[in-house]
């Protein structure tokens, strides 16, 4: 199987594009969709037909009475996914070739995409010009061109509250849904672990693609360095020979912090270098979320 | 403070090395945008600004460290009152005192304070001369000859012809110059001087103001002064007749010494065979002085120069002293010392011209009249002598007293103890950062 570099990807000017190959390459894996199930609520029994799949036999019914039913499902409720993107300017990294801002474009449409397709509502939560930019979760063609279209004019800025987009994000679900937070997770540690907790605690099903650029891991520079903070502009001379030690052990501590504190608060993890192709990152997430859900949610729902 | 090895300090170039090594090393850090930098924080590594400032102390102990050894191999010598004393000691000097007319009334002074002088040296000579800028060659030269430092000594007024900077050419570099000023107060004004031509005198007289100077002349009839006594056969009497007023055209400025005798001896002088003979040679400092006078006389050097070939040639002139010489550089004019009387024997026909220079050089040889120069109311400014003398260079001293004498060693001390702690700071710099590095992140080195 072969995946869309990154290098390809960035290639792509065209977001819809770029998330419709992302989205051909997971299907080609052959996976069922993760987000199958969610949104159909149990209607009726009828009699089974021949033919029918037997994964929606209700064996217990069989039991009971010694007559095959098959359950029925309805789409009442969609399931509706908020993602969150981060546009903080730590995000406009590396400055040549796949930002981290534009890689996570790439996987907020490819994920659109994907939902929009298995007819759930998609809703984007972000900033632009120091201002909430939000989109309402929808299903649609239509809905999912204007989210696409708002994906692709994102620019990144300075003012990035993580806090105050996630909980504006969360409030706008109209139900229960999902969030999926895509971002570097640089700002404000504390307070975004907090009120990510936070919609945890309020039902939604919490995810964090953590973004991170192999240079941010490695610190690959020679000799003395001049590093400008991109968010503040403060600038600090390293020996960065001396210096990467002890900053990937720094580094490491995080991400494994960050794992960490997600593992604990119940919210799917994934961490995504950005030189690996899109849609195996987004695959090797969705494999492990759907696992999971196989094993957590799905008796759940069969119990309605 | 002397340095006994003054191009050493060329070493301090050296100091740029270290400058050198320092802003090479320290390299040219290029601004590099990062996501964030809170990482850095974390880690502690902060190699910039407490590290700069240490890299600061270092780079200066070790330029340190150069100076101070540069400085040792420079030999520095500190003056103490003590030392001085020893290497004046050690000095040679000659003292040329100047006794030109215009000295004559500070003389007495000036000789006491070369005495003083000379005594404080460990050998000195004493010059005195009218001429300190022709006696300075000599005095260098026996300069040049000590084996200890040498200082040539000047006292004199130092009126403007006196001396030139490059009669000090001479002196040897190693030797000191030191230039005594003695005032001698200024010579009477307005000045004047007497000129005799023949039977009438001319009276020059100038005055001097700060901004002109006026000269007069005046002429008067006066008395002609004893010229030398001319003794010739009295075939010669027209001839000497013609010479003599032909002498006289030429000035002799007054007064004139008229308490000695000169006679002018003709080839055609009866008794002058008797006179050659009897003469013996000179012995009387005046006619000494007489004749180095004339015999620097140009004239008569230029006319027996332009004299033929003798016609006489002197059987026994043993005792006479050769004044003149010809075209040929055979004798012109002879002189010899008769009792008190000082003989010269012309060689040359009485109506030669040479016979005529002859008559005139010996009335301005017995001018008693001081020299123009020494009339001279200007003195050499104080400012150009001292820019003239110099202290007597610390080469000289012989070698068992140098290898002593550089306080050098002092300053290797220094640059061994600069060395160890420049040896220690750069210890305590890598120990401090070898203490941080645990602390970074608390755990070792996973890599």
């Amino acid at each position: 199987m072969s995946a869309l570099s990154p290098a390809v990807i960035a290639a792509i000017a065209d977001l819809e594009l770029a998330a419709r190959l992302v989205v051909e390459g997971l299907r080609t894996g052959g996976h069922r969709s993760p987000f199958h199930g969610y949104s159909t609520e149990f209607r009726q029994h009828r009699p089974y037909r021949a033919g029918d799949d037997l994964k929606y036999l209700d064996w217990k019914l069989f039991g009971r009475s010694d007559r095959l039913y098959t359950r029925q499902f309805r789409e009442t409720t969609n399931l509706s996914v908020m993602i969150v993107l981060d546009t903080s300017a730590s995000m406009a990294f590396p400055e040549q070739g796949l930002s981290k801002l534009r890689y996570g474009a790439i996987a907020a449409a490819a994920l659109s995409y994907l939902v929009a397709e298995q007819g759930h509502a998609v809703g984007l939560m972000t900033m632009a010009d120091k201002k909430l930019s939000y989109v309402p979760a929808r299903g649609g063609r239509q809905h999912l061109r204007a989210l696409l279209a708002r994906i692709d004019r994102l620019a990144p800025s300075a003012d990035w509250d993580a806090p105050r987009v996630i909980a504006r994000g969360a409030q706008l679900l109209q139900r229960r849904g999902v969030v999926i937070v895509v971002s570097d997770f640089y700002d404000a540690e504390d307070e975004t672990r907090r009120e990510l907790r936070r919609v945890v605690q309020r039902g939604h099903d919490v995810a964090m693609l953590q973004l991170v650029s192999p240079a941010e891991l490695s610190l690959p520079y020679d000799g003395h360095v001049e590093l400008e903070d991109l968010e503040s502009g403060t600038r600090r001379l390293v020996d960065a020979a001396a210096t990467a030690p002890h900053y990937r052990l720094a580094m490491a501590d995080f991400l494994e912090r960050c794992r960490g504190h997600a593992l604990r608060d119940g919210i799917d993890y994934a961490f995504i270098a950005t030189d690996t192709p899109p849609e195996v990152a987004l695959r090797d997430y969705l494999v492990r979320r759907s696992s999971r859900h196989a094993v957590g949610r799905a008796p759940r729902a069969v119990t309605k | 403070m002397i340095w006994l090895n003054p191009w050493a300090w060329a070493g301090l170039l050296a100091v740029a090395v270290p400058v050198l090594i320092h802003l090479l090393g320290r390299g040219y850090a290029r601004v590099q945008r990062f996501p964030t930098l809170r990482f850095l924080e974390a880690s502690r590594l902060l190699p910039t600004r407490r590290t700069r400032v240490h890299d600061l102390v270092l780079l200066a102990i070790r330029a340190g460290v150069l100076v101070a050894a540069v400085a040792a191999l420079a030999q520095p010598f500190l003056l103490t009152a003590n030392r001085r004393r020893t290497l004046d000691a050690a000095l040679a000097r000659a003292v040329v005192i100047d006794t030109s007319t215009s000295m004559r009334s500070a003389l007495v002074a000036a000789r006491l304070q070369a005495k003083r002088i000379a005594d404080s040296a460990q050998t000195s000579v004493l010059l005195e001369t009218n001429d300190p800028s022709s006696a300075i060659a000599g005095a260098a030269a026996w300069l040049s000859k000590q084996p200890a430092r040498g200082e040539l000594v000047v006292l004199s007024d130092f009126q403007t012809a006196a001396l030139a900077a490059a009669d000090l050419e001479v002196v040897p570099a190693t030797a000191g110059i030191r230039l005594v000023k003695i005032p001698a107060g200024t010579p009477a004004l307005p000045i004047e001087r007497r000129v005799q031509y023949g039977d009438s005198q001319t009276v020059a007289r100038a005055m001097l103001s700060a901004e002109r100077t006026d000269a007069e002349w005046s002429r008067s009839a006066a008395r002609g002064f004893r010229t030398p006594v001319l003794l010739a056969g009295p075939a010669d009497r027209l001839a000497l007749d013609a010479a003599l007023r032909a002498a006289a055209t030429v000035g002799v400025l007054l007064p004139v010494d008229t308490n000695h005798a000169i006679g002018i001896v003709y080839p055609t002088y009866g008794q002058r065979a008797e006179l050659l003979r009897s003469a013996t040679s000179l012995r009387a400092a005046w006619m000494a002085d007489v004749i180095a006078r004339i015999a620097a006389d140009s004239l008569l050097a230029g006319a027996a120069g332009a004299a033929s070939e003798a016609t006489l040639v002197v059987a026994d002139s043993g005792a006479a002293l050769v004044v003149a010489h010809n075209q040929t550089g055979r004798p012109a004019v002879l002189a010899a010392q008769d009792h008190d009387r000082l003989l010269l024997f012309a060689l040359t026909d009485a109506s030669s011209l040479a016979s005529a220079a002859l008559i005139a050089a010996t009335a301005r040889a017995l001018s008693r009249a001081p020299a123009a120069t020494e009339l001279d109311p200007a003195t050499i400014p104080d400012a150009t002598l001292a820019s003239w003398q110099r202290a007597p260079s610390a080469e000289a001293p012989s070698s068992a007293n140098r290898g002593s004498a550089s306080d050098g060693r002092w300053l290797w001390l220094l640059a061994l103890i600069l060395l160890g702690i420049e040896w220690w700071a750069r210890r305590s710099v890598v120990t401090t950062s070898a203490a941080v590095r645990p602390l970074s992140n608390g755990r070792s080195h996973a890599a």
